[in-house]
């Protein structure tokens, strides 16, 4: 048994989800299908823990940005042949950049299998929610561009659904709004795939998907003109998951349109999928395109950090809120990318931890207000604290999570990331002066989404009620099992943030910014 | 860990746990035991605030330091966020949580647990109707975690974390009675500007975390104190420190032009408003100050000398036209605050904490005791309603005048023997910048705090008469009496503490004279005369005017015996000024209010007063004007405009 699990978890934790959505679809009893979800997401959870318990696993000292049998430090790989002809294969492995995101989609995924709970139409929604946390997981984990391609796409077919079957009004046009684009992207994305694997067959004949081996400084980066459209490309592709300006412009509406259980996944996880693929992907593959272009990424960053924050302070509803202050929040994670700095490369994935929790639990919230008033348009709404006092308080726990309150969890994210800006541009006086006008403005953001998320907070539940008159009921078990493991995975990265930094993400973090930043 | 140390630590948690477990069954609880339960959580944390006092002066050793009263203070870190390679980090690699005790911790500790005692005590019995019990004494207990974590830290970010957790606690008690609209917006407008104050001292930590890597404020204190050069921080670098730090803190104590305690103090129950304002709110930026002074440049010092001063006179003077209790009060804080940063700008390090520590307890009492006229009046605030209360509530009278007079100074209280030392070093530092520079202007800081002293005291008085004395003003079913005993304990104890305060009773001057020398043996322990700091530091001025000798003063700023001519010549001018100011304030005071407002109103016939009385509501009514003028609706319809340009996504 701890054989199996020592070679093939990443293997167990991907098909798990899949092997589920069978049994669903077998079974197909209104009752069971929830609970056999339930129990395999809360399975994947408990086994996506395991690689960080140092007893278990013994990750050695770190070395080079390189498989871990060679002393690098991506551990727990698997390979083996999938497609002979383009030599892909598939080759999953973990290490310290997508344990982190992996870990926390497990755990989103239980929790918004907790929230879905009272789904219309179980069967269905429940395998392709196991489909979907199939795919995710897969994109997180794989280390082969085609597998990883191949992932990201299937990723798309639940979400198309999901959004499309049980939104609440304008979902299919919110479905397509997102779901267009993101094959649009993918486009791109198998583009520049294929142009690389073109190039990488002058240096190796067989050719090569392998993202670890594309990311060494052995292989001559591309440069010049053509490098910088490739990384155009994928950074476009990213950053329409992520979103940042100018790619947001469908979290509004897709997020206001999803059932609570699907926008908790693509706030928490989906979104995260853009950001890990830049490290991944974008930067590994060009880091001198990145180098070049980090004037104009810098200034996405810091536009999508001042024009959420600025946007999510005029919005009437509620989920709205919440996709700018998403957008905001991965402004930031994308600054920190840029930097190139330890700092700035720590606290964006900190940042991206921090962000799924805090988008989730927002999201969340308004999935309760919903199912008790009917809607979560924050000008309608007032005194749910008379009410909902157990609701309020665990509630007031995301909203000032969300402005980055110290002892919370995206404070330390937001203080790396600024530490981080504030320290990168040692190059020249320009490149100094932008870097630090950049965070001084960065942190002026946070004032403005402490603005918008404690005015929301106000409006809603302090006051008069000013929706029909009903009493409301609390929060019960069901909820309080969805509302208090966020509360204390926020609370917990905030107090000890060391944690996240346990296994691997210095060294993957240092590693990678030898290798290629 | 040491006794004292972990005591204190514990002394922290208590509030915090209570906190939790109010918050997740204090609505199941119950009315009485909800408060109970918060009482004896509170008072425990008192016994270990007291217990930690004994161990501490009973001393002892942890890592070959010996700690204890005059030795060196405890210092303990925990690496905590991963940060990369600094300068001196005790981890290395990680930036730190620092539990840092000196004298200075050890009697805020005994101060605010004690003041926050009663005042629970206080709120027990004038709350009992209070639909939202529970969640008043958890709200407390968390704003009580945060000051007594922000007098724990040793390290700029942790004091970053409990300064922003205060600004929380702020908010959940302005907020408390969120039924009003107006309420819920001046929450949220006070803890906004709070927010934008506070990204002053974001900004800082960013630039020493990115010098440095390491914010821990010992470590900063020798490095920039005793070999500057040695260090990334220039002196420029530690000017902009100091500026944004100050901010910061003026931000938090509500000084001009970020000033935000009038609306709080409207709204929040007194119980609370007494911490607000005594313990929790300003005080935490005095403090902050307090301890980063090592670190600031000299040119912050001015800053925070001439923004004391602007705040200190004109919220005296505002004070004095208020028409309602609690902003009388407020402004009297205000007033206050602006003495403590004038304190620390111009060198008087134990005269701004000596005042600090007395505040908290005159302040506490008269919100206390105000707290028990306005209840006892059916919610009434404004002076014009009272008058005449004496005989109904002759111990709610004598409360609120003994804190008056403490407040106001008066000889044998509390305030008296904190502002002598104060503004016998900002004295001192007149006579001195006069005899060095022959710069008159020097003198500003010597008379204008004067001036606002005396304002003071008959903004104090005018406020006591207006309520106590003469005939009642309005019609009332029932006459406002005094408060059954659970309310008056804590009056009585508070009274008790704001006349003994001071003097030589509870020691609170050597405690502090202490906390200098542990500063100093700790930061520079290696160094011994050397390389003292120089400039406006810690101790430039003798604690003990009278014992003073002149041998073991600071040579290096101004020579022995200069100094000892300064304070003398300060000390007569303060016998000879003091009485004059703060008896002619009282005096005035009384005189013009012997029948209510017919005496004001006859002075205000004269138009120079006229015109300074209508300057000064009008200032008042800021916002007032300001809608008048427009303003505001031009800013919120080119905002509303721009949000929607923004949300049609043209």
């Amino acid at each position: 048994m701890m054989d199996l699990l020592r070679h093939s978890l990443l293997t167990i934790l991907i098909f798990l989800p899949t092997v589920g959505a069978a049994a669903v679809l077998i079974v197909r009893h209104r009752v069971a299908v929830r609970w056999i979800t339930l129990g395999v997401t809360l399975g994947v959870a408990l086994l996506s823990l395991l690689p960080a318990v140092p007893a278990i696993y013994d990750w050695k000292d770190a070395g080079p940005y390189a498989y871990g049998d060679s002393g690098g430090v991506v551990q727990l790989v698997q390979r083996s042949e999938w497609i002979a002809s383009p030599h892909a294969q598939y080759l999953i492995g973990l290490d310290g950049l997508n344990l982190p995101l992996v870990i926390l989609s497990a755990i989103l995924f239980t929790l918004a299998c907790v929230a879905s709970w009272k789904v219309d139409r179980p069967t269905r929604y429940f395998s392709l929610f196991l489909l979907l946390e199939t795919a995710v997981l897969g994109t997180f984990l794989s280390l082969d561009f085609l597998l990883f391609f191949a992932f990201s796409l299937i990723s798309l077919l639940p979400i198309f659904f999901l959004l499309g079957w049980w939104g609440p009004t304008r979902r299919a046009a919110a479905g397509m709004k997102f779901v267009l684009p993101a094959i649009g992207a993918s486009i791109a994305l198998l583009a520049v795939l294929i142009e690389t694997h073109l190039r990488i067959r002058g240096l190796i004949p067989r050719g090569t998907f392998d993202l670890i081996e594309l990311a060494n400084p052995l292989w001559r980066h591309p440069a010049g003109w053509a490098a910088g459209g490739l990384f155009l490309l994928v950074f476009a592709a990213f950053a329409l998951r992520m979103p940042v300006v100018p790619f947001h412009y469908w979290a509004e509406e897709t997020y206001a349109e999803a059932p609570a259980g699907v926008g908790i996944i693509l706030a928490g996880a989906v979104a995260n999928v853009g950001g890990y693929g830049m490290y991944r992907i974008a930067w590994a593959l060009f880091p001198h395109a990145a180098a070049h272009l980090r004037p104009l990424i810098v200034l996405i960053g810091l536009a999508s950090i001042l024009y959420g924050a600025w946007r999510a302070r005029s919005q009437e509803n509620l989920k709205r809120m919440v996709a700018n202050l998403c957008v905001c929040q991965m402004g930031f994670v994308l600054l920190g990318t840029a930097t190139a700095t330890s700092n700035g490369v720590n606290g964006a994935i900190f940042m991206m931890t921090a962000q799924g929790l805090v988008a989730a639990s927002l999201l969340a919230v308004a999935g309760i207000l919903e199912d008790r008033i009917g809607h979560c348009d924050i000008a309608l709404l007032g005194g749910v604290a008379g009410d909902m006092p157990v609701f309020t308080g665990l509630s007031l726990v995301a909203f000032f999570a969300a402005l980055g309150l110290p002892g919370l969890c995206l404070f330390v994210g937001q203080f790396l990331i600024v530490v981080g800006a504030f320290s990168a541009g040692e190059t020249g006086p320009w490149a100094r002066f932008g870097w630090r006008s950049t965070s001084v403005l960065a942190c002026g953001a946070i004032v403005l989404t402490a603005v918008a998320s404690l005015g929301a907070f106000g409006k809603i539940f302090f006051g008069t009620p000013r929706q029909p008159r009903q009493t409301l009921k609390d929060l019960d078990q069901r909820e309080l099992s969805l509302f208090i493991p966020l509360a204390v995975c926020m609370v917990l990265l905030g107090v000890i943030p060391w944690i996240l930094f346990l296994c691997l993400t210095q060294q993957t973090v240092a590693a990678m910014l030898r290798a290629f930043f | 860990m040491p006794t004292a140390a972990l005591l204190l630590l514990i002394a922290t948690l208590l509030p915090l746990a209570s906190f939790f477990l109010l918050a997740m069954i204090g609505q199941r609880m119950g009315r009485p035991l909800a408060g109970w339960v918060s009482i004896a959580f509170m008072g425990a944390s008192a016994i270990c605030s007291l217990a930690a006092m004994i161990a501490w002066f009973n001393g002892g050793q942890m890592a070959g330091i010996t700690w204890g009263p005059g030795d060196k203070p405890i210092e303990i870190s925990f690496k905590w966020l991963p940060i990369g390679a600094g300068v001196s980090q005790d981890h290395p690699g990680f930036l730190d949580l620092v539990v840092y005790v000196d004298s200075l911790s050890i009697a805020l500790f005994n101060a605010i647990t004690l003041v926050a005692l009663l005042a629970r005590l206080y709120a027990m019995a004038a709350m009992s109707r209070e639909k939202a019990f529970s969640r008043f004494f958890a709200c407390l207990d968390f704003l009580i975690f945060a000051s007594l974590g922000l007098v724990l830290s040793g390290s700029l970010l942790q004091m970053f974390i409990f300064w922003q957790l205060l600004s929380v606690g702020g908010y959940v008690l302005d907020a408390f009675r969120h039924e009003t609209l107006g309420v819920r917006q001046d929450a949220l407008r006070i803890f906004a500007v709070g927010a934008a104050a506070d990204v002053g001292f974001f900004l800082a930590l960013v630039i020493v975390a990115h010098l440095m890597g390491n914010l821990t404020l010992s470590d900063l204190t020798r490095l920039l104190r005793t070999a500057p050069e040695g260090t990334a921080i220039s002196g420029s670098t530690q000017t902009l420190l100091g500026l944004l730090l100050v901010i910061s803190a003026a931000g938090k104590a509500g000084l001009f032009p970020l000033r935000r305690w009038p609306a709080s103090a409207a709204h929040a129950p007194p119980a609370a408003s007494a911490l607000l304002q005594s313990v929790a709110g300003g005080a935490a930026g005095i403090y902050l100050i307090a301890r980063v002074s090592p670190i600031l440049g000299p040119s912050a010092f001015w800053v925070i000398a001439l923004a004391g001063l602007i705040a200190m006179t004109l919220a005296a003077l505002l004070s004095a036209v208020q028409t309602d209790i609690d902003q009388v009060l407020a402004m009297n804080t205000l007033s206050q605050l602006g003495l403590m940063f004038l304190a620390l700008g111009v060198g008087s390090w134990i005269g701004a904490l000596f005042q600090l520590l007395s505040h908290i307890f005159f302040k506490s009492l008269l919100f206390l005791s105000a707290g028990n006229v306005i209840r006892a009046g059916g919610d009434e605030r404004e002076l014009g309603q009272f008058g005449g209360v004496l005989g109904d509530a002759p111990l709610t009278a004598m409360a609120l005048g003994i804190g008056a007079l403490a407040a106001a100074g008066a000889p044998f209280t509390s305030g008296y023997f904190s502002q002598e030392m104060v503004l016998t070093h900002a004295g001192a530092f007149a006579v001195a910048g006069w005899q060095n520079h022959r710069a008159w202007c020097y003198w500003i800081f010597f008379a204008l705090p004067m001036f606002a002293i005396g304002v003071s005291a008959f903004a104090l008085m005018r406020c006591w008469m207006l309520i106590f004395w003469g005939k009642p003003r309005a019609f009332r079913e029932r006459a406002p009496g005094d408060p059954r005993p659970l309310l008056w304990v804590p009056m009585a104890a508070l009274a008790g503490l704001s006349i003994v305060g001071g003097s030589r009773v509870l020691e609170i001057k050597p405690l502090l004279a202490e906390a200098v020398s542990e500063t100093e043996h700790f930061c520079f322990a290696q160094e011994e005369s050397s390389s003292r700091p120089s400039g406006t530091f810690l101790q430039a001025w003798p604690v003990d005017v009278e014992n003073y000798s002149g041998a073991d003063a600071d040579e290096t700023r101004v020579g022995a015996d200069p100094v000892r001519a300064q304070l003398d010549a300060s000390a007569r001018l303060f016998r000879t000024y003091f009485p004059w100011s703060l008896a002619t304030g009282l005096a005035l005071g009384f005189v013009i209010y012997l029948r209510g407002f017919a005496g004001a109103e006859l002075l205000l016939k004269f138009p120079p007063l006229r015109w300074i009385h209508s300057l000064l509501t009008g200032r008042v009514r800021w916002d007032e004007l300001r809608r008048k003028l427009g303003v505001a609706e031009k800013l919120e319809g080119v905002w509303q405009r721009s949000s929607r340009w923004l949300s049609s996504g043209r």
